[in-house]
């Protein structure tokens, strides 16, 4: 199933339900902008022509209910376009209706249909009664109205009663009902743009198949840029070529001093040198021609594959109108719920955002939105009051700007009082008074997206801002992106939403950590210092070096990441210092920062779960595949090591507390037999054992994971045990690591050489009978956990 | 065509004559002799085995299990999780695919000459769950008879022994017939 691309495998429900999601949104963006503008015919049109395909899709799985459900709905519009109908704001609330309920075919299972179709076949039995009964007067009150007398063959019609829309109105002779003057509009007007012909050119693809798809377009960039290094390959043919061609000149030169001194010459030498040159010549000219040719060709393929890159990662994104299609209607609902009359204006609704972005979008704006129109927009009389005009604004809009995509929700509402924001930050005792009267608005207005900062009172308070800000707070964050709120008492308030363009693209720093490369996101980053050595200063057990005045802590990345210490220590330390502004900033020490990069990101293979501090993978431009690092994670981590009191900096050797469990052993030896015993004895006994097969896979482990304890032979391929020792012994890293020999070798000097190059002991491998291996083991770490 | 010599005057006319021919009772007989023969080919299995080799031996996959081999493509370590089995996460084609180390795996010696220029990666596994990893070269495929596979003699070293489903002799070279399914959850034990 998740592979499935394309419509074959999907069955005809799916396709129903593919096809009513376009209709659905249609039929909602049209209904509204009619009410608001009841006398443009021109949008009835679109409207017809959804409800009509809706019912089309519907008959050919079967689904009567909705048939007839779209088909009254048809004539509704029907009987609007020939004016015969206008459509009131109750009869639209009726149209939503039935759009609700095609929705809730959208959610079911195949399974679920035929019982939601028995479950449901009454309301919308009564449903289509209602559409069919002349519409409801927009100002009378719902009341229990008698029954309604229907034309045509409405099964459930009798008992369309209940405040539904039964109302006075419906008794009403449809002649009537013409004359009933167009309702004032109470509710919420809507300016939603009739979405321009471009929507109806956007197809679905499943997502996979897109990412599968750019990482396909990205490597074939790669392999294009890799046909530069064959023209040099080609270049150097040629030079061969004029080589031989040299050769050859000498060879004749040759040739005649010996026909002359010979004088045997009959010109067949002659003639047949004369053959390979003209032979050499033509090759001269086809390799000119074929180098010159291919370079063309690689440079055309290497501007298309870009171009292929380019635009597959362009089809990420989708249009910001397609994931805010739903805010007018819930913007209409909630403000005819509250009685408040509110225009929501968007703008920027063809902004370029991605889609993974834009789904997660959807909650925070809600929330945003729903506040506003909750707490930030006042009644019409309030507004009256305080000479404000009568319907509120809400204007959602979206741009990009200097490569950021900045979403904002305004409100010409009520705003926010800071000064009831900084008697409640002094109420719950989160700063003392003095500092309260000293904190600015902006800062004031941070508080508000603390999870839980505003309590039920603070809702009257403040707006009831506060509600759930820390869940836009949290979204924002998870994209890398910022959020701040702007108001004005008694004017109104202003969120500003900056978030990365697309989430695929990760613009970072490029750069290495224990000899390995690493993207560190751009947006996460405070400031990248070179700090010469001697600025760098422990204080209480923590090197420290002063950034703008403050003193910043540096840990080593390599440490925390559990890689290799660089071999060379150089002058200048570079630190990259991260954390936001509420955090305490930290110096991360790395081995060198590159530049900045685009960098493709995708998600990290399933199967290894959560890797600590590892946020994803990218593939770098030349095909090596890199991480990008969790900077967050990474603060959590220093902070909670800190708070254990673990010394940890860029002179600390060992990453203890990042790991629980057992101890770690590492066996080395190249005999499998021993390797085993050795694994099975220690693993008996508890501690975690890994084991490599000679020295330098043994080194490799050593500086990939993090052990301590280390068991290895003398005599072993590519690097013997003594190698190794003196090897790790170079190493900050492995300069305490506790290691024995165990080796065959039983003479004093051998044991003196194995003690020499810094083994903590030597043992034979007789030890393995007596137990002193694992004496000398517990003597060394202690017991396993 | 018009003008084509007369023994061709219909093609397949040759194969007809064949066809056609009177059978000799003798010949008669010596075809329902070999027909009576019980058939070798109906017998025998045949199944493609991916050779390649690591260090101075010489190891088969089948082919079924093999989804692709690519040009070498060196891992990129796994902060906190990299060992000498789970060596990284290596792009073979422009997907991250997690790497295993089989020599690892199967307790091999490490030889001294790395082959560089021949060297391979190796992806098995399904889609979602596939590994790479590194073969010193890639010797091509093989077709063999399942018959020919010999269980693999108790001297086989322990921690191999449970990864070789047989030893199977092609030209005069012994090769090791690895499990397929069996040499995943190897690697997959990498990643607990």
């Amino acid at each position: 199933m998740s592979d499935s691309s394309g419509f074959a495998g999907i069955s005809l429900l799916e396709l129903f339900k593919l096809e009513a999601e376009s209709h659905c949104a249609a039929l909602t963006t049209g209904l509204l902008a009619l009410e608001k503008n009841p006398s443009d015919a021109s949008t009835v049109e679109p409207l017809m022509r959804a409800a009509h395909s809706i019912k089309g899709a519907a008959r050919i799985i079967g689904l009567d209910v909705i048939v007839s459900l779209a088909h009254t709905m048809e004539e509704c519009f029907l009987a609007a376009k020939s004016g015969k109908e206008p459509l009131t704001p109750p009869r639209v609330d009726q149209l939503l209706r039935g759009v609700d309920i095609l929705g809730e075919v959208r959610g079911l299972a195949e399974a679920d249909l035929p019982a939601w179709t028995a479950a449901q076949g009454n309301r919308i039995a009564q449903l289509v009664a209602e559409l069919k009964a002349p519409a409801p007067a927009a100002a009378a009150p719902p009341v229990s109205a008698a029954p309604v007398s229907v034309a045509g063959p409405a099964p459930a019609a009798g008992q369309a009663d209940a405040g539904i829309a039964g109302t006075a109105a419906a008794t009403v002779e449809k002649a009537g009902v013409a004359q009933v003057s167009p309702p004032p509009v109470v509710a919420a007007s809507v300016e939603a743009k009739a979405e321009p012909a471009r929507a109806a050119t956007n197809v679905r693809v499943a997502s996979d198949v897109l990412n599968r798809m750019l990482f396909l377009a990205g490597e074939s960039s790669v392999e294009a840029a890799r046909m530069r290094a064959l023209i040099a390959l080609s270049e150097t043919v040629r030079m061969r070529e004029r080589s031989l061609d040299a050769a050859i000149d000498v060879l004749r030169e040759q040739l005649r001093e010996s026909d002359r001194r010979t004088a045997g010459d009959d010109g067949r030498v002659e003639s047949s040198m004369q053959a390979v040159l003209t032979e050499t010549n033509r090759l001269q000219s086809a390799l000119a021609e074929h180098s010159l040719k291919f370079e063309e060709t690689s440079r055309r393929v290497e501007d298309l594959s870009d171009n292929l890159y380019r635009e597959v990662l362009r089809s990420r994104m989708r249009p910001f109108g397609e994931g805010i299609a739903g805010f007018p209607r819930m913007v209409r609902d909630i403000a005819r719920e509250l009685g408040k009359a509110v225009e929501l204006k968007v703008d920027g609704e063809h902004v370029e955002v991605d889609r993974d972005i834009l789904q997660k979008l959807d909650a925070p704006l809600t929330h945003m939105i729903r506040n506003a129109l909750d707490h930030g927009v006042e009644t019409a009389s309030e507004r009256a009051a305080t000479s404000k005009p009568p319907t509120a604004t809400i204007r959602l809009s979206a741009r990009h700007q200097s490569g950021m995509l900045v979403i904002e929700v305004q409100d010409d509402g009520r705003g926010i009082d800071a000064e009831s924001v900084r008697r409640k930050v002094v109420e719950r005792k989160m700063v003392d008074e003095a500092m309260a009267s000293k904190l600015t608005k902006p800062e004031l207005m941070e508080f508000l997206f603390l999870p839980g900062f505003s309590t039920k009172q603070a809702v009257t308070q403040l707006s009831g801002r506060g509600v759930g800000l820390d869940v836009v707070m949290s979204m924002v964050q998870e994209v890398s992106g910022t959020v701040t709120l702007e108001s004005e008492f008694g004017k109104g308030s202003r969120f500003v939403l900056k978030l990365p363009v697309t989430r695929s693209v990760l613009r970072a720093a490029l750069v290495r950590i224990g000899g390995q490369l690493f993207g560190v996101p751009l947006a996460r980053l405070h400031r990248v210092a070179l700090v010469p050595r001697t600025d760098v200063k422990p204080v209480q057990g923590r090197m420290q070096f002063e950034l703008d005045g403050e003193s910043v802590g540096i840990v080593s990345a390599s440490e925390l990441l559990g890689l290799d210490v660089p071999a060379a220590e150089r002058e200048n330390m570079s630190v990259l210092v991260i954390g936001g502004k509420r955090d305490e900033l930290c110096g991360l020490a790395v081995d060198e920062v590159f530049s900045e990069e685009d960098l493709v990101v995708r998600p990290l293979d399933p199967r290894l779960g959560t890797v600590a501090h590892i946020a994803s993978a990218a593939i770098r431009a030349d095909g090596v595949p890199l991480f990008v690092i969790d900077t967050d994670d990474l603060l959590r981590t220093v902070k909670q090591l800190l708070n254990d009191g673990s010394r940890l900096g860029v002179a600390v050797r060992r990453t203890g507390g990042v790991r629980s469990g057992p101890k770690r052993i590492l066996v080395v030896d190249d005999s499998i037999t021993v390797r085993e015993v050795e694994r099975q004895l220690l693993q008996r006994r508890g501690y975690h054992v890994e084991v490599a097969v000679d020295g330098k896979d043994g080194y490799n482990a050593l500086r990939a994971g993090v052990f301590d304890l280390l068991v290895t032979d003398v005599d072993m391929p590519r690097m013997t045990g003594i190698e190794l020792i003196r090897a790790l012994r170079r190493e900050t890293k492995f300069e305490n690591l506790p290691i024995i020999i165990v080796s065959y070798k039983d003479r004093e000097e051998d044991r003196m050489m194995g003690l020499e190059a810094g083994a903590s002991a030597y043992l034979t491998k007789s030890s393995f009978q007596d137990d002193s291996l694992l004496r000398m083991v517990e003597d060394l770490i202690g017991a396993p956990a | 065509m018009t003008q084509s010599p007369n023994q061709h005057r219909e093609p397949g006319a040759a194969l007809l004559h064949l066809l056609d021919r009177a059978v000799t009772p003798e010949l008669l007989a010596e075809s329902t002799l070999d027909a009576a023969k019980p058939s070798e080919i109906r017998a025998t299995t045949l199944s493609g085995l991916v050779l390649f080799r690591m260090g101075m031996e010489t190891f088969a996959l089948p082919a079924k299990s093999l989804r692709r081999a690519t040009p070498y493509a060196a891992p990129t370590r796994i902060p906190h999780r990299s060992s000498s089995l789970l060596r990284g996460l290596c792009n073979i084609r422009g997907e991250l695919v997690l790497c295993a180390d089989l020599r690892t795996l199967l307790g091999l010696e490490r030889t001294e000459i790395e082959a560089t220029e021949t060297r391979r990666m190796l992806v098995i596994g399904p889609e979602s769950g596939s590994w790479a990893f590194e073969v010193d070269a890639l010797l091509g495929i093989e077709r063999i008879d399942e018959s020919g596979v010999l269980t693999p003699p108790i001297t086989v070293e322990h921690s191999r022994g449970a990864y070789v489903r047989g030893i199977v002799t092609i030209g005069n070279e012994n090769v090791s017939v690895l499990d397929g399914e069996r040499v995943l959850t190897g690697f997959k034990a990498a990643l607990a």
